[in-house]
């Protein structure tokens, strides 16, 4: 019996492993269009 | 039952949370409705994903359980059969709100919309096994819950743990989407400036 707890442990701890790696997956997203759009602006800058 | 019985502490807990979490969503969706505010159209967003997540683990635990104690995977019991429904309603949900991304207003109204009558379904899961003749057992009701103080103790400390940490992941889950949308705004505010 043990082996279903042991279960339900180890699939609480992987759907919140799927998730906070969601949202780490979302942020890196989110620094990188920050970054090009700092760079976008660096070259309007450097432009005009 | 044995070890198994630990499953309930978890399970129990997380059903709270998921519980909660939908609450959040429909209040924040009435907020949103009536101030217009995205604040509260992230807040129900980031809400309705942590509910998903800890009603896929009640789902999963409670599958677990079941071919334990009832020794199937699965039955179309009335607890389990509403707790399904209400799962994909909020996956409907997240869909829809993902629609709704591109900031236009009537798909965020609709999303809200959807998001108070959604609620609905959470107080029938809850009181599913008091309507309806079912094998999901009734913890607690007026007479009392039928626990030791023991597991009392660790039920209550399971239900504070667990929603510390659901809102420790609502407030990271909504600065993450504010943070999207301020960039998407500015993102087209440079665009109009080309």
């Amino acid at each position: 019996m043990v082996e279903f707890l042991l279960g339900a442990y180890g699939l609480f701890l992987l759907l919140l492993m799927f998730y906070l790696l969601g949202m780490y997956r979302s942020q890196r997203q989110l620094d990188d269009k920050l970054e090009l759009l700092r760079e976008s602006l660096e070259s309007r800058e450097e432009e005009s | 039952m044995g070890d198994v019985q630990r499953i309930f502490y978890f399970h129990v807990a997380s059903a709270w949370t998921g519980f909660f979490a939908f609450f959040i969503v429909f209040a924040a969706s009435i907020l949103f409705l009536r101030s217009r505010k995205s604040l509260y159209h992230l807040t129900a967003r980031a809400s309705a994903e942590i509910g998903v997540v800890f009603t896929t683990f009640v789902l999963g635990s409670g599958m677990l359980w079941a071919r334990a104690a009832w020794n199937t995977w699965w039955t179309w019991d009335a607890r389990l059969t509403t707790t399904l429904i209400m799962w994909f309603i909020y996956l409907g949900y997240l869909f829809l709100n993902s629609a709704a991304g591109g900031g236009e207003r009537s798909l965020l109204r609709l999303a809200a919309v959807y998001g108070v009558v959604a609620f609905i379904n959470v107080p029938l899961v809850f009181m599913s096994i008091r309507w309806w003749r079912t094998m999901h057992p009734v913890v607690i009701d007026m007479e009392g819950s039928g626990l030791t103080s023991r597991m009392i103790v660790v039920l209550i400390y399971s239900l504070i743990t667990l929603t510390l940490l659901y809102f420790s992941l609502l407030g990271y889950r909504r600065r993450q989407l504010e943070q999207r949308e301020k960039l998407k705004r500015l993102r087209s505010r440079i665009e109009k400036l080309r």
